[in-house]
């Protein structure tokens, strides 16, 4: 089953100059977009990468990235919600279908249920006072 | 029967009763209108909600040499600059050269509401007695001279509830409206709305003193396209809607826990303004009024996919039904969001009931009526 995942890569200063991503690609036919990276020769750092393929072979390739020292973390991509932010008008509700964001009837107050967000992001550009954001940091 | 000055004689002696809208409409529900109407001699309401129609007045003081500023840019979001050298007006809707819709004059005004620094960035063509052609600095509300915020058209008495029939999703000022009605958005606090209150304006008129945006402001005039009307349900009960309120007041008073700014997505940028009126409660005619209940509060639901100045009107609502989250339309359940916070509509009720009770916010006689302009007038396209 072809999967689709959201992994942070962090390099240690005596690693950088593995060539990860060309073997996850090659060896592991993953397909692969990097959607951060800051790596400096000497001091190590971090890359987030979007992988997808054959879950065997994510599980493989995650293991072969490991076995190399560098430390892998599967990121969940989730929405936040800004609390010092949100003036609790309910703008968002209107187009959260699955309920994650709602208004309590009787303290008018909005919260953010994570379990039932599907993470559609139709909220983020509907709150007026940008308190909603999405977090590839889970 | 009471009068203004006999209530505030009883807020500064202490004793007055002061209630919101919300627990004065419970409590005429428990004990009727005569006894509620004996006890209660003051009754505060509040919204907080997007109203485009809002800015502000700036005096930057003179600089040296000085400038006749005749283009004004405030952290790259261009300012009326056709008064005079160091006055410029701030609307909430204009947008940033560099930014777009991402940030606009509501966000310079909640900017500089929070005691941030804006920068200003003026140009001139120079003049014998203005001999300066351009000036970069930075300014905030604590260095600058008078800024009073002014805003031509608030505190809607009522307003439409949006849906949007078409197979496309829209983006309106009403909010992301979900195609085939699949929800419907309004922006009114229903029993805690001002003008709703006092629904045939015989209290709030020119100089009424109002909570705005923390501060204390004044009715300065009636709103642009201030056309009161009452409108008759079946069942004999009545919906009002149509007045709006021209509001001033100091900026440098006002608090960013109630001016905040709003994009609404692809339309533009707005602005929140939370507002309070208080009531005197004059008679058993004016108590019914500001006692009435959201199920006895209307709006109609327009259908925002017609794009024209007269959209179809698709049925009436109480208040009641959309804040149980859901209407009824053509025979489905249609989630109902609101636009405006009714927790900071609160708050600004119960905010303004402490300042009330504690002598530190008297009621006004209203100096005039608010003219009425009972003509409504569109723009006709004329060979020109």
């Amino acid at each position: 089953m072809v999967k689709s995942i959201k992994v942070s890569l962090h390099f240690e200063a005596a690693d950088t100059d593995k060539p990860i991503a060309y073997c996850l690609a090659k060896d592991y036919d993953l397909q692969f977009s990097i959607l951060q990276a800051d790596i400096r020769p000497g001091s190590g750092g971090r890359m987030i990468m979007d992988l997808s393929g054959e879950e065997e072979n994510l599980e493989k390739g995650l293991e072969f990235v490991r076995s190399k020292n560098i430390k892998a973390s599967i990121l969940s991509k989730a929405v936040v919600w800004n609390d010092e932010k949100c003036v609790h008008c309910g703008a968002c509700t209107a187009v959260c279908t699955h309920k994650a964001l709602r208004l309590d009837p009787g303290t008018a107050e909005l919260s953010f249920t994570n379990s039932n967000c599907v993470v559609c992001e139709m909220c983020i550009k509907a709150c007026p006072t940008g308190a909603v954001s999405v977090d590839i940091f889970g | 029967m009471k009068t203004i000055e006999e209530i505030n004689d009883k807020i500064r002696s202490g004793s007055a009763v002061v209630m919101t809208a919300e627990e004065v409409a419970a409590m005429t529900k428990e004990r009727g209108v005569k006894e509620t109407a004996k006890r209660v001699d003051v009754v505060t309401t509040g919204t907080f909600s997007p109203m485009c129609s809002s800015g502000a007045f700036l005096n930057f003081g003179h600089s040296e040499p000085p400038i006749r500023m005749n283009r004004v840019l405030l952290n790259d979001v261009p300012a009326y600059a056709g008064v005079a050298a160091v006055d410029c007006y701030i609307g909430a809707t204009e947008a940033s050269l560099s930014r777009g819709m991402e940030y606009g004059g509501a966000h310079v005004i909640e900017d500089l509401v929070a005691g941030k620094a804006i920068k200003l960035s003026a140009h001139s063509y120079g003049t014998d007695c203005y001999p300066r052609k351009e000036i970069e600095t930075t300014v905030s509300l604590k260095d600058m001279n008078q800024c009073f915020m002014f805003n031509p058209r608030n505190a809607y008495q009522n307003y439409s509830c949006a849906t949007n029939t078409s197979s496309t999703i829209i983006r309106t000022y009403m909010g992301t409206l979900l195609p085939r009605c699949a929800n419907a958005t309004y922006a009114t606090s229903g029993e805690l709305s001002p003008l709703l209150k006092d629904p045939e304006l015989r209290t709030v008129g020119i100089g009424t003193r109002v909570f705005f945006g923390g501060a204390q402001g004044y009715v300065a005039w009636a709103g642009t396209q201030c056309f009161p009307g009452v409108s008759e349900n079946k069942d004999g009960s009545k919906m009002y809607s149509g007045a709006t309120l021209a509001i001033i007041g100091d900026l440098k008073q006002m608090n960013a826990n109630f001016i905040r700014a709003a994009v609404m997505d692809g339309y533009g940028i707005s602005l929140y303004v939370g507002i309070g009126i208080p009531f005197p409660v004059l008679d058993e005619d004016l108590l019914r009024q500001l006692a009435v209940p959201n199920s006895e509060l209307f709006t109609d639901v327009y259908d925002y996919s017609v794009p024209s100045r007269s959209r179809p009107v698709l049925r009436r609502v109480s208040y009641a039904e959309l804040r149980s989250g859901e209407i009824e339309l053509g025979g489905r359940k249609v989630p109902a969001a609101p636009l405006s916070s009714l927790r900071k509509a609160r708050e600004i009720a119960e905010l303004l009931k402490l300042q009330v009770r504690e002598g530190s916010f008297l009621l006004t006689e209203a100096v005039a009526k608010l003219p009425s302009e009972p003509v409504k007038h569109v723009l006709e396209e004329r060979m020109v």
